[in-house]
């Protein structure tokens, strides 16, 4: 009968509300909780340094022509011992959609995200982070990868002795 | 058995001028001189049959009959003694015993050709060839057999003699004619042809030391007598088999053409020597496929060879007993050719390292069944090489891959070489 | 013209072509890195394998070493030909070094392009990687011979194109090594011409080391104003700074390559010392204050000193633009004399040789280069149309003499290409009329000005060498209006008031000069004398046109905006974090458009543009065309 129905339909209703009663919200108390992502969550940018303490941005302009939304601007320069380093590199955060693209791009594991999400200011300049407030002092993700070590430069060892290098020729040589 | 390269040769030594012409030298030139024209003469050697000798073997006389006889300009002709295919040596034996046979057969051809320069171009480690050949030519010289006006006949030519300053490449004809012309011995496009456009833009032809060596017996004897000492009908004349490798005694033997393989090895070399068993052999020099005992009936001539899945190349025959690794043997010739590479072309300078590493792992026992895919591919694909060098080095791979792939493959399972 | 099928496509070939050739010709761009359109085949790398299906050849063949023959069925995406490609990129990928990241020549590399073109991806290869040490090869050129291909464009470039002798090839297999003989600097005046064609990173303008990317240059197509060849070129610049000069192909002024002049000499565009602000009396002002303040002061002169007291001086560096509108400049502020800033010797020879151009006795680059024989004629190429020496070299090595004629064609010049010439004393003694295509360079520094009647009786084509990018445009106009040379318009101690329009005049000529105005984007001697300064834009600043030695025409674009580079803003070489509309130091104006200025503030008429009356067909010149030959126009007009 409709009546039945109807009364159904409203104590199936409540039931279902009475059940959450006794449960535990999901709601996080922030900021006196917080939730920790994960630590491939995208979030601040930061550029890191190789297990040796150099740089390991070679600004080589990959992040910034990855962007999609063109928040990444640096210009190069050649370091001490002929390292390529940035002179300048300066992120627009504002721009910034976290979107990840740079760091896929980069070839020496220079640029990461990470799970670092609070990065509210009140000045909108403020959020226009130069070289200074992205670098850091660890590796990040990756602890091992020294890209001068495979690039064959002659940087981080002689030319010739890295790994997976003959010696350097000799052009004088007559030998084979 | 008939010799035409050995016939003047004397035991531990090389023959003299005197004996050399007590024997019937320079007879042919003096014939050729006086009695026929250099059409003729070009004709016999076309209707001889004789093809060259140097690895190609293409019909010596079809070569000359490409340069036009109305191209104005200098015509030169090149003999290459640059001997360097592994396992080749018999323009060595040849010259260390009988310079004279060359000298005649260049004159010869030069007469056929219209040219009045020609080189010898032979390896820098030739020493006493080069002497001989030195020697051979002043006295040929003083005898008015070279030179101007040659036994009166109003022939002039000369031959110099060039010692190679350069390595493997300069055997390769148009690397051989830049090499002479002091530039990097680097090969050239083909065409145009050297037979058009060759040493210093003129037209050049280039033969081995034995096929200009049988010419006097060409033109001495006739055609079809050259014809007559092969073992088949389809070949002619003799060839100058140089036989090393786990034989009872290895040496360089003057054998008709279309001889088979068992009769060199068992007859000529007194066959294996002891507590060997013949396993392969390359039939030709390095750059040839291996040969495996169902082949030891095959007519070692160019066409029977070539049908026999081979190259007849230089005539230079290695034999493998059947304690030898297969894959170490073709390594061991494949480094060669990387070796030799002259780094013009993408395959030769950068794919022949590429095959090396490939057999190196296979022999050290890391290899894997893909790089044994991927070695096959190298054979098909090292084919667009710029010059011969490439595809000549995948010769012994070729081998390996059709005639010892169980070989390979036990390398591969095993994870080390079965030999060891 | 042999008809043949590329990739179904029918394509009609010219004469002589390469199959790599007939494809591009209708937008197929076969792999390829040894072929170069300049320098030739070579067959070396193997990339441009195609598998020809039909026709008289038969199978897979290299592109660029196989003549487009009638009937020919070719296929580039055979997979055969496919696997080949691959293979071979495979094999280069050997031994390639893992520095794209490091390597300048990232985002314009022909390896790049090419390896993902052949489909190349992931390294099997289980070994290691040969390396070389370099060399210094000069301030210019940076030396990287890890990343090499051995594709032989370089040695072939130095050696067989520019005949240099000190750089080539040594080595062999995979030793090979492209280096100097001997340590030092390279000695070809064309060496940088080595960063245009290495298709990796091998050779790279150290000059712009690590400066930018390919996909964020500032490129537009210019003209060199090194000299009066012209040779059409590619400014770079980025964050408002010019970073270098690649050379553009103009098939009938400089074919592919440039000169080393053109390419790394210092172009003063981002030096700090540039005029950016208008001065008066050395006070900054707003450019109408400074205009009116020149205005003003060019009465004072002219009352005080009476009329013909002012000069009006350009020069031949001064664009097209500039110089039409100088006459109209100098009347508008009723001048006494106007000058282009040549010397007595240059304005003898210039209006001798523009009455004795027409269209059909001048000479053009590719006219060089077809010659039979060619005559030097007072001149030192390398300083006056170095481009000129390696056209020369082309012809030499067909077969065509090269006569060194008078005292002041000296013989290295000619050494330095690898040419073995004769030298003359006296014009009359080139045996010029019996060859076919006779070609005379003629320089016009030193020399008799009677010559030039001899040159046009011998029935040569004749190339004059103006001075500077525009001197046949500025001698054109001298003869058009009555300019005259610098040293008649100032020696004299009658001038009183100067304007110099992008002028350089030596210092002693101004010192006696009460007012000097400048208009000038070089901190010349004239700038640093003025009383009034406007800055004016540079020539990678605007639009302008060049007309070269042989009367062609040719417009170059502007390639940045006007403005203090980012790297002058601050000491720390950052740029700045505020917003800004217009850039620091932008407010500049191409110096035509500043005389235009100066002429309606005059009071004259104004011209609709800066081409009018019988120059407007050079409005709209295309700067990626071929130029427009206007020489012979004065004879035509008398």
């Amino acid at each position: 009968m409709r009546v039945i129905d109807d009364m159904t339909a409203i104590l199936t209703g409540l039931w279902t509300t009475w059940k959450h009663i006794l449960r535990r919200p999901v709601t996080i108390q922030y900021p006196e909780e917080k939730r920790i992502p994960s630590p491939r969550y995208r979030a601040r940018i930061i550029l890191t340094r190789d297990p040796d303490g150099g740089e390991r941005c070679v600004a080589c302009y990959l992040c910034s022509a990855a962007c999609p939304v063109d928040c990444i601007s640096m210009q190069a320069e050649e370091g001490e011992g002929g390292r390529r380093r940035a002179a300048w590199f300066r992120i627009n955060f504002s721009r910034c959609i976290f979107c990840g693209f740079c760091a896929e791009a980069c070839p020496t594991m220079a640029i990461q995200m990470t799970p670092d999400y609070e990065i509210c200011r009140r000045d909108v300049m403020d959020l226009v982070f130069e070289k200074e407030d992205l670098l850091v002092e660890h590796c990040g993700k990756d602890p091992e990868y020294n890209f001068y070590r495979h690039a064959g430069i002659g940087v981080t060892q002689p030319r010739g002795e890295g790994e997976g290098e003959k010696p350097t020729v000799d052009v004088r040589g007559l030998m084979p | 058995m008939e010799q035409v390269l050995f016939r003047h040769n004397r035991p531990g030594r090389c023959v003299t001028i005197s004996e050399y012409r007590a024997g019937g030298g320079f007879l042919p030139l003096e014939k050729a001189l006086r009695e026929m024209s250099p059409d003729q003469v070009q004709q016999r050697v076309i209707d001889s049959g004789l093809r060259g000798r140097g690895g190609a073997g293409f019909p010596t006389g079809k070569k000359w009959s490409f340069v036009p006889r109305d191209l104005p300009g200098p015509r030169w002709l090149i003999c290459n003694c640059d001997e360097m295919e592994p396992g080749t040596y018999k323009d060595r034996v040849l010259l260390e015993a009988n310079p004279y046979l060359l000298v005649e057969g260049m004159i010869l051809a030069c007469y056929a050709l219209g040219v009045e320069h020609s080189f010898i171009f032979i390896r820098r480690g030739y020493e006493t060839a080069a002497t001989n050949l030195a020697r051979a030519i002043a006295e040929a010289r003083g005898a008015g057999l070279l030179g101007e006006n040659i036994l009166a006949s109003g022939f002039s030519c000369d031959i110099d003699v060039h010692l190679s300053a350069g390595r493997y490449i300069c055997g390769e004809e148009t690397a051989l004619m830049n090499a002479l012309e002091g530039r990097r011995a680097n090969p050239r496009a083909k065409p145009p042809f050297p037979a058009i456009k060759g040493l210093w833009g003129g037209a050049t032809v280039v033969n081995n030391v034995e096929s200009l060596a049988n010419i006097p017996f060409i033109i001495a004897e006739g055609a079809d007598r050259f014809r007559s000492l092969a073992r088949i009908p389809e070949a002619s004349g003799m060839k100058l088999f140089c036989v090393s490798g786990h034989v009872r005694s290895p040496g360089c033997h003057e054998l008709p053409l279309g001889i088979p393989l068992s009769e060199i090895i068992d007859d000529a070399c007194g066959g294996m020597r002891e507590g060997s068993s013949f396993k392969a052999c390359l039939p030709g020099g390095a750059s040839t496929p291996y040969f495996t005992p169902e082949h030891l009936s095959v007519p070692m001539d160019f066409d029977a060879v070539a049908r026999a899945g081979s190259r007849l190349g230089t005539g230079g025959v290695v034999v493998f007993d059947q304690n030898t690794c297969m894959v170490r043997a073709t390594l061991n010739l494949v480094r060669f050719y990387a070796r030799e590479s002259c780094g013009w072309c993408t395959p030769c300078r950068e794919g022949l390292p590429y095959v090396v590493r490939l057999l190196e792992e296979i022999e050290a026992g890391r290899g894997s069944l893909e790089q044994v895919a991927l070695l096959q591919e190298h054979v098909r694909l090292l084919n667009h090489a710029f010059c011969a060098l490439a595809p000549g080095a995948m010769g012994p791979v070729d081998g390996l891959l059709r005639h010892f792939e169980e070989e390979v493959v036990e390398h591969v399972i095993r994870g080390r070489c079965p030999f060891n | 013209m042999p008809k043949l099928i590329i990739d179904d496509i029918a394509v009609e070939a010219a004469e002589g072509v390469s199959v790599l050739e007939a494809a591009k010709s209708v937008g197929i761009t076969i792999p390829h890195f040894c072929w170069h359109p300049a320098l030739g085949r070579a067959g070396a790398c193997r990339v441009c394998a195609v598998k020809l299906l039909d026709g008289p050849v038969k199978g897979i063949q290299m592109s660029c070493m196989l003549p487009a023959q009638e009937g020919m069925v070719v296929s580039t995406t055979d997979p055969e030909a496919v696997a080949l490609r691959r293979q071979v990129i495979e094999w280069l990928m050997i031994n390639h070094p893992h520095d794209c990241p490091v390597c300048d020549e990232g985002g314009e590399c022909q390896l790049q392009d090419f390896t993902i073109a052949c489909g190349h991806g992931t390294r099997r290869f289980v070994g290691p990687k040969r390396t070389h040490v370099n060399q210094e090869l000069g301030p210019y050129i940076s030396h990287e011979m890890n990343r090499c291909i051995q594709c032989y464009r370089c040695v072939r470039f130095y050696q067989e194109y520019a005949g240099g002798s000190d750089f080539g090839v040594m080595g062999s297999a995979g030793k090979v090594y492209y280096g100097r003989f001997e340590s030092g600097q390279l000695e070809s005046p064309f060496s940088g011409n080595l960063v245009d064609i290495c298709p990796t990173g091998v050779f790279t303008d150290k000059t712009a080391r690590f400066r930018a990317r390919y996909w964020d240059y500032d490129m537009a197509p210019s003209v060199c104003p090194g000299c009066s060849v012209g040779c059409n070129i590619t400014p770079v610049a980025r964050y408002r700074e010019l970073l270098k000069i690649v050379a553009r192909r103009n098939d009938m002024v400089n074919g592919w390559f440039i000169c080393d002049r053109g390419r790394f000499a210092p172009k003063g565009v981002n030096a700090p010392s540039r005029p950016r602000t208008s001065l008066v009396d050395g006070v900054k002002t707003g450019r109408e204050e400074a205009m009116d303040a020149l205005l003003r002061r060019l009465g004072e002169v002219a009352e005080l000193y009476g009329e013909g007291s002012i000069a009006v001086v350009g020069s031949t560096r001064l664009s097209q633009e500039g110089a039409t509108l100088l006459p109209l400049l100098a009347e508008s502020i009723s001048a006494g004399a106007l000058s282009y800033g040549l010397s007595a010797a240059e304005s003898r020879a210039s209006s001798g040789a523009i009455s004795m151009l027409t269209l059909e006795n001048g000479a053009s680059i590719a006219d060089v280069e077809n010659a039979d024989c060619i005559a030097i004629y007072e001149s030192d190429l390398r300083e006056e149309g170095p481009m000129l020496l390696l056209a020369v070299r082309q012809a030499w090595r067909r077969g065509a003499p090269v006569l060194l004629v008078g005292e002041n064609s000296p013989l290295e010049q000619v050494r330095g290409v690898g040419i073995e010439a004769v030298q003359l004393h006296y014009m009359e003694e080139a045996p010029l009329a019996i060859f076919e295509r006779p070609v005379v360079i003629a320089g016009m520094r030193h020399g008799d000005p009677r010559v030039m009647a001899v040159l046009d009786r011998s029935g040569a084509r004749v190339a004059c060498l103006f001075p500077g990018p525009n001197g046949h445009g500025a001698a054109l106009l001298c003869a058009e209006h009555g300019g005259i040379p610098l040293e008649e318009a100032l020696a004299k101690g009658k001038v009183k008031g100067l304007v110099a329009v992008e002028a350089d005049i030596p210092a002693e000529l101004l010192a006696g000069v009460p007012f000097v105005a400048s208009l000038d984007w070089r901190e010349t001697a004239a700038v640093q004398a003025a009383s009034v300064v406007i800055p004016t834009a540079a020539w990678v600043e605007c639009d302008g046109t060049y007309v070269n030695f042989e009367g062609r025409a040719q417009r170059f674009s502007r390639v940045m905006k006007p403005g203090l580079p980012i790297k002058e803003l601050d000491p720390a070489c950052h740029p700045p974090r505020i917003h800004q509309g217009d850039p620091p130091g932008g407010d500049i104006l191409p110096s035509w458009q500043v005389m235009i200025e100066m002429i309606r503030l005059a009071g004259e008429k104004v011209p609709d543009g800066p081409f009018s009356g019988s120059w407007a067909n050079l409005t709209s010149l295309d700067p990626e065309g071929e130029g427009e030959v206007i020489r012979g126009r004065c004879r035509r007009d008398s």
